[in-house]
């Protein structure tokens, strides 16, 4: 009986720390007023908070995805270009942690679409070349690791409709995707407390929007 | 006795202004507050006894303080200190133009290459609408800073590409053998170079051919001037590219009428074959094989007999270029290239007289270059070069035709160190030593460049070089005892970059020396060829371009304020050469409208009379042209047919018939009533226009 209790505490030792919750209680809270408020404060908050976890966690992904979750909306909400970009560049120093942390995770390859978005934004002249298929690589590559993961095809609708009709972009061509992103969110369940949630409230927003444009014309 | 402690306070900067968002919190805890818009926070916590309160924001220094929490009511005022600037990368930007889509102090994009307002696909005329170009329209190329077309070199992937341009034929200019859909990144340099490039007095445009491409793609291209077939297959670690082209003027020449008079419009044949592969982890190696043929034949009035001249030219052009570059343990770069180019010109005049040129160049590279300490980058490397002449000119005069050659080895090492002097300051230093058997001599060329960064949006740089070219082969041919021609570059530099607004001024003085100088070029004696003349360039380049005021929108002004005399080739004194202009001007602007899915460029320039010295006047004293203006609209329309990605394309040079005289042409002697007879050299046509469609089979293109 001694042999099968050792292999048990051999797996649940690191288990365990794999699912420290400790932190959740004070991620949650910056994560819930970052959701209610779309704000520089309270991501500054939110990227705040993680920066205390991670300080005392450096191996939980979870701080590290939403550090660089909260630094890439600080760059969207940013006007000034270098800041903007220096924003960005602290979003993708924590997607790659994350990334090398864990690889199989599609939520990673959502990050790096959303860094690249805000990377275009800024000169989309000079930029665009680059950042667009870099963008477009990253959601492949996260349909090939979750298929079913609802932001992935938030994402692919929101870029589509920017996207000039030449190139297979508009609102008609984007309508079915958010149609899909939409029965993919009723049908998603986290798989843990605090796990990426965000898009479902845009992709419904973006939904009518383009059914509006849509019956319009 | 447990109680909740709180610490309220303001978190501000060293001016005194309020520090929102600054993070809040004790060591070693989850415990923490973000600073509010005012700067103001209120920490409630729960610990008590002695603990380290922190206090950090992006680009201040973090604050520290030691606090008893059983000590109630604290309130603070905090000051926090500016971590030095971070003033971003510092670049060597003196002389230095950079295109593409990756770096951040690019100044054109692919798109700009791809669509320059002079002549689509041809990259040379976005490029010459940068400042310290000339523009003129019988030469095309690229002149830089007072230098002739020849001292600019074109270097891909870190190799010579000689022949770069099509062949020339007197008072036509030459056009770019390369298409812009090759290259990725484009460096376009007009002074004070790395020492790595050596063999050009002027200036180096350095293409990088594109990687892997992205994916498979099929897509055919025709315009009223030509047709083009092009395929890429991607494959794991393996891509194939070929590029088929047919060019035709014929066509064009038949609706505008040409200011010359063509036996056969020019005809061009073009083919690409790309190859690239992966090699283990980090390895590349990149193979292209370009094949061009070109066949004109034209007449020019002979202004001492009257009578016209038929001149035949037929070129071809191979080349080859196969280079591989790995990492050599974790920071190291390995670069190694081997060239072969192959051209044959043969220009038949009225069929009395032909003139054969037989061409091989071939170089073989390798480069180191990698991180001496995280302050020190060190690149060195040596190439060899092996240029070969052979020409031969028969005419029905004479019984044997003249036969001359010549075969000339160069050796070459360089060696730069790139310092990173402090967060503001990086210089580079390096030097080229170059060997060259056919004329038995050494050259020890220095280069140096001093980036100082003044603020996050500014710079200063100073670079200064010399700079050698074996002396050109039309004249080794004849004394292959010529030395090399040299320049020396003084060059200052001011930048402003900031959020796509770039504000460039820099100014520039060149001392050019051994010269080559014949009496004329009909004189087949070595020792009428020497190395006696020189000069000098001087002038101020001026850049300003804008893609964020006007949305969608992008501007950009160069100009050009150039003064350069020499006393070279058949001069008798010291003139200003006949391709330079006084002020040069160039602006552009393009627009996408997304309504229609249209891209727009207009661009206009300008360029101040050029300098002839008219034998009726005097035969020293210098005469200006008129002004040469040139206002050209394009216009890309992207759609789609039967679901292929598809763009439309017009293009119009000179939309408001400006008569443009580039010089004037002189008879060798004066006519029976003492009158030299003489000819405006004028453009090949008045107006040129383009309209074509690019059609996608495979996939969208990526613009």
């Amino acid at each position: 009986m001694k042999i099968p209790l050792l292999i048990a505490l051999l797996f649940t030792g690191p288990m365990a720390s794999a699912n420290d919750t400790s932190y959740y209680a004070v991620l949650r809270s910056s994560l819930v007023i970052a959701d209610q408020e779309y704000s520089l404060s309270t991501y500054q908050n939110l990227a705040n908070t993680c920066d205390r976890v991670i300080a005392l966690r450096e191996n939980e992904w979870l701080p590290v995805y939403y550090r660089a979750y909260a630094y890439a909306h600080l760059g969207y909400m940013t006007e000034d270009e270098e800041k903007k970009d220096a924003l960005l560049d602290k979003a993708q120093a924590s997607a790659d942690a994350a990334l090398i942390m864990n690889p199989e995770e599609s939520e990673n390859q959502l990050l790096i679409a959303l860094i690249c978005y805000g990377r275009m934004e800024i000169n989309p002249m000079f930029r665009a070349t680059t950042y667009f298929p870099k963008a477009n690589a990253a959601l492949e590559k996260a349909k090939e690791l979750n298929p079913g993961n609802p932001r992935i095809y938030y994402l692919e609708g929101k870029s589509t409709i920017y996207k000039p009709a030449f190139m297979g972009g508009g609102v008609e061509a984007a309508l079915p995707i958010l149609e899909k992103s939409l029965q993919y969110f009723e049908e998603f369940t986290l798989p843990f407390d605090l796990y990426p949630h965000w898009g479902e409230e845009d992709t419904l927003r973006l939904y009518q929007n383009c059914k509006g444009e849509i019956e319009e014309n | 006795m447990h109680s909740q402690t709180t610490i309220s306070g303001i978190v501000r900067d060293t001016e005194g202004l309020a520090v929102p968002g600054a993070n809040i919190y004790f060591e070693g805890t989850f415990e923490g507050t973000t600073s509010d818009s005012s700067g103001i926070f209120n920490l409630s916590t729960g610990l008590n006894g002695e603990n380290v309160l922190i206090i950090s924001f992006m680009g201040f220094e973090n604050y520290r303080q030691s606090l008893d929490l059983d000590t109630v009511q604290i309130a603070f005022d905090i000051t926090l200190q500016e971590t030095k600037k971070d003033l971003g990368e510092v670049v060597i930007t003196v002389g230095t133009f950079a295109a593409g889509d990756e770096s951040k102090s690019a100044v054109l994009s692919t798109l700009d290459m791809a669509t320059g307002s002079g002549g689509f696909g041809d990259m040379i005329s976005a490029i010459s609408s940068l400042p310290g170009t000339s523009i003129p329209g019988d030469e095309g190329g690229l002149m830089v800073r007072g230098g002739e077309r020849y001292e600019t070199a074109t270097i891909i992937d870190g190799m010579g590409a000689d022949d770069a341009f099509t062949a020339k034929l007197p008072e036509l200019p030459v056009r770019g053998r390369f298409s812009p859909m090759l290259f990725r990144g484009t460096v376009f340099s007009t002074g004070g170079y790395s020492a790595e490039y050596g063999q050009a007095l002027s200036s180096v445009l350095i293409l990088n051919s594109i990687g892997m491409p992205k994916k498979d793609e099929t897509s055919v291209t025709a315009h009223t001037s030509g047709l083009y077939f092009s395929y890429t297959k991607k494959l794991d670690r393996t891509a194939f590219y070929t590029n088929t082209g047919y060019n035709n003027m014929g066509l064009l020449y038949a609706i505008v009428p040409s200011n010359f008079k063509w036996q056969k419009a020019p005809v061009s044949l073009s083919e690409n074959l790309v190859f690239r592969q992966k090699i283990g982890l980090n390895g590349m190696l990149k193979v292209m094989g370009a094949y061009g043929y070109d066949n004109s034949a034209l007449y020019y009035n002979i202004l001492n007999t009257g009578r016209e001249a038929l001149y035949k030219l037929k070129n071809h052009n191979f080349f080859a270029i196969a280079t591989y570059k790995d990492q050599i343990g974790e920071k190291w770069i390995l670069h190694s290239g081997l060239t072969y180019v192959y051209d044959d010109l043969s220009i038949g005049i009225q069929d009395t007289a032909t003139l054969a040129r037989h061409k091989r160049t071939s170089e073989l590279k390798l480069s180191i270059s990698g991180p001496v300490s995280n302050k020190i980058h060190l690149n060195i490397g040596a190439n060899l070069f092996m240029k070969t002449l052979d020409q031969s000119y028969s005419s029905l005069a004479e019984e044997d035709p003249f036969i001359s050659d010549f075969r000339s080895p160069i050796g070459a090492i360089y060696a730069e160190t790139e310092i990173k002097l402090s967060k503001r300051i990086f210089s580079r230093i390096g030097a080229r030593f170059e060997a060259l058997s056919l004329s038995d001599e050494v050259c020890l060329s220095p280069r140096l460049a001093l980036a100082y960064k003044t603020s996050k949006f500014t710079q200063v740089s100073l670079g200064y070089g010399q700079f050698y070219q074996q002396a050109q082969g039309e004249y080794l041919i004849y004394n292959s005892a010529l030395l090399s021609e040299k320049a020396e570059h003084l060059i200052a530099n001011f930048q402003y970059n900031r959020n796509s607004r770039i504000f460039r001024i820099e100014a520039y003085y060149k001392i050019y020396d051994n010269l080559v100088k014949y009496e004329s070029l009909y004189d087949f004696e070595a020792s009428s060829y020497n190395n006696e003349g020189d000069g000098y360039a001087q002038g101020i380049d001026l850049f300003f371009r804008d893609s964020k005021t006007m949305k969608n929108g992008d501007f950009w002004l160069s100009y050009s304020l150039m003064d350069s005399e020499r006393n070279y080739q058949d001069y008798i004194s010291f003139m200003t050469p006949s391709f330079i202009s006084l002020h040069t001007l160039s602006i552009a602007y393009k627009h996408y409208i997304e309504l229609t899915d249209s891209y727009i460029s207009m661009g206009y320039s300008f360029s101040s009379g050029r300098p002839y010295v008219d034998p009726n006047i005097s035969y020293v004293a210098q005469e200006l042209t008129g002004t040469c203006h040139d206002l050209g609209f394009s216009i890309f329309h992207f759609t789609e047919i039967f679901g292929k990605f598809t763009m439309l394309f017009a293009q119009v040079t000179n939309v408001f018939g400006a008569n443009n005289i580039y010089g004037y042409r002189f008879a060798v002697t004066p006519d029976m009533s003492g009158i030299y007879r003489s000819e405006p050299i004028l453009p090949v046509s008045k107006r040129f226009f383009l309209i074509g469609i690019h059609v996608s089979f495979t996939g969208q293109t990526e613009i």
